[in-house]
């Protein structure tokens, strides 16, 4: 049984002067402090890069790490860290690692540039058939989702008002988060006003850009038992993905691996969507939360943009979801985000934006265009054996 | 005119490239089953199968879905914005992601019918960009008539049925 001890966060957002891995190693370090522990327990690191791919195995010699059974760098794209729990959980059940700390850091945004610059691609580099289709203009995710969101679109008639109102709920939830980079209220109106970025998608149905780590300790149930906060049990782990197919009768852009990801994760729980609590879904755009929505088994399929409605996912409304503004409107640490927001709402440390029930959160993980995918079921409860 | 970002072929697209100067869209045919992929796949998503005869497409592709870009990933497309890029149904099965070209005021919807075209860089240089454009363009031409980018298309060539 794998259990959450320890959580770590840097500040997020304009943080410059710092490399993504000193910013890692202050996440470790937090989080080692944080579950009551010292850096010399640890005997496993896995790491995990973003745009700057400079968070590595090395890592452990800047945190002063002697010896270690468990050393990997970890990619699944945005579905990372919860792949990142089901490594610990295999790894501490067949004794590999005892105390494992998992970490992810970024420093995309720069001084100097706008933030969109971070993920822009540069005309020297399209090279082969990839560079010859991105050079028709879709060469970006924000392209990339904007085509899947309209596909969604032609197909079930959902609305750009429905996308806003995910943006709207979430900027809600981000208000009563300290750690959030966007604190001011916004409306349907303010959706309608913000720049497109690729049409149907507008600035505030795109992501932040952050700087900033994040790291979590992993443990077994057992030692967890005497460590400093209330401890978060991993009941189940699940993982599924659909590489982009690119020809007739592809589902891609409108329904994802989320579906057998989640079946997986709530079958090795025990449990079914009924028992959820709270849901901390992978946002990189408000497309996708709508999606992964319908492929959980929340509503049917295509009737997402009807379920996110009259703040269904606002504070007060019938689901939790992103109850930290998410990366929307808290901040964008890949899978880290909704990761870091279950662990915080499990513990009851939400504060002003604590949700009262909280026992089972359901966590996912988004990476590639809707490609990769991974879920976790967490609970403040010990799993009953 | 449109501009055209410069692409640089690799030793895996070499075949790709040469087809696209001679105005052809390189696909690839399985020997196993028959079915048709597009030409970065090595592999047939269908049966798995490697070997495959080299064909190319007609021409001719339905619209699954585009955005309108107005914050171009790219800097050489950034003064054509807004433009159109989406994904395209070859009639033969594969997709493309590609630039789309309208008549002015004519508006997209899932599964209308385009044609696919390769067109040469103005300055003869780099290789030939794939566009999709709508019937009505090929008539009355598209919405984006003003120049800009520092290279533009010359030679738009339909596609060899």
């Amino acid at each position: 049984m794998t259990t959450i001890v320890g959580l770590g966060m840097t500040r997020f957002g304009k943080v410059f002067g710092v490399s993504s891995a000193q910013l890692a190693a202050t996440a470790v370090e937090r989080a080692v402090q944080d579950a009551g522990l010292n850096l010399g327990q640890l005997d496993g690191l896995l790491v995990s890069s973003g745009l700057r791919n400079d968070v590595t195995p090395m890592l452990a010699c800047d945190l002063g790490l002697r010896e270690l059974s468990l050393v990997a760098s970890m990619n699944t794209y945005g579905a990372t860290a919860n792949t990142m729990v089901a490594e610990c959980a295999r790894a501490i059940a067949d004794g590999t690692a005892t105390t494992i700390a998992c970490v992810f850091g970024d420093t995309p945004l720069r001084p100097d540039r706008r933030a969109g610059a971070a993920w822009s691609a540069r005309d020297s580099t399209l090279r082969g058939y990839h560079g010859w289709q991105a050079a028709g203009g879709a060469a970006t995710p924000n392209v990339l989702y904007a085509v899947a969101a309209r596909r969604h679109m032609e197909e079930y008639g959902t609305t750009t008002d429905q996308l806003a109102a995910i943006a709207v709920a979430q900027r809600q939830w981000a208000l009563g988060n300290p750690h959030a980079q966007m604190r001011t209220p916004i409306t349907i109106e303010d959706h309608h006003v913000s720049p497109w970025i690729a049409d149907p998608l507008r600035r505030l149905d795109c992501c932040l850009v952050s700087n900033g780590a994040i790291a979590i300790v992993v443990t077994s149930a057992e030692r967890a038992a005497d460590l400093a906060q209330p401890a978060v049990h991993v009941w189940g782990y699940g993982q599924a993905h659909r590489p982009r197919v690119l020809g007739r009768d592809s589902w891609w852009g409108l329904e994802t691996a989320a579906g057998p990801s989640s079946r997986q994760a709530l079958r090795r729980a025990g449990l079914t969507l009924q028992d959820i609590d709270l849901v901390e879904l992978y946002d990189c755009y408000t497309y996708t939360v709508l999606v992964t929505l319908e492929d959980y088994g929340f509503c049917a399929k295509g009737e997402g943009g009807a379920f996110v409605e009259n703040g269904r996912l606002a504070p007060g409304g019938d689901l939790a979801c992103n109850t930290g503004g998410g990366q929307l409107s808290g901040y964008y640490m890949w899978g880290f985000t909704p990761l870091s927001e279950a662990v915080i709402q499990i513990r009851g440390h939400g504060g002003d934006r604590q949700v009262p029930r909280h026992d089972i959160a359901l966590v996912s993980g988004n990476g590639g265009i809707l490609e990769y995918h991974s879920t976790l079921v967490l609970s403040s409860e010990a799993k009953p054996r | 005119m449109i501009a055209v970002p410069r692409v640089l072929r690799t030793p895996d697209s070499v075949d790709f490239f040469d087809y696209a100067r001679l105005g052809k869209l390189l696909l690839r045919r399985c020997d196993s089953c028959g079915a048709v992929r597009g030409p970065q796949e090595r592999f047939c998503p269908q049966c798995h199968a490697a070997a495959h005869t080299k064909t190319h497409a007609r021409g001719s592709a339905s619209l699954v879905s585009w955005a309108v870009v107005h914050r171009s990933p790219l800097p050489a497309l950034e003064e054509q914005t807004p433009y159109i890029a989406g994904i395209v149904e070859l009639t033969e099965g594969p997709w493309l992601l590609v630039r789309v070209l309208t008549a002015p005021g004519e508006a997209l919807r899932a599964g209308m019918e385009l044609e696919i075209w390769i067109a040469a860089a103005g300055d003869g240089e780099g290789e030939p960009l794939g566009l999709a454009q709508t019937r009505q363009v090929s008539r009355v031409g598209h919405r984006q008539a003003r120049s800009g980018g520092e290279r533009a298309i010359s030679g738009c060539r339909r596609l060899p049925s």
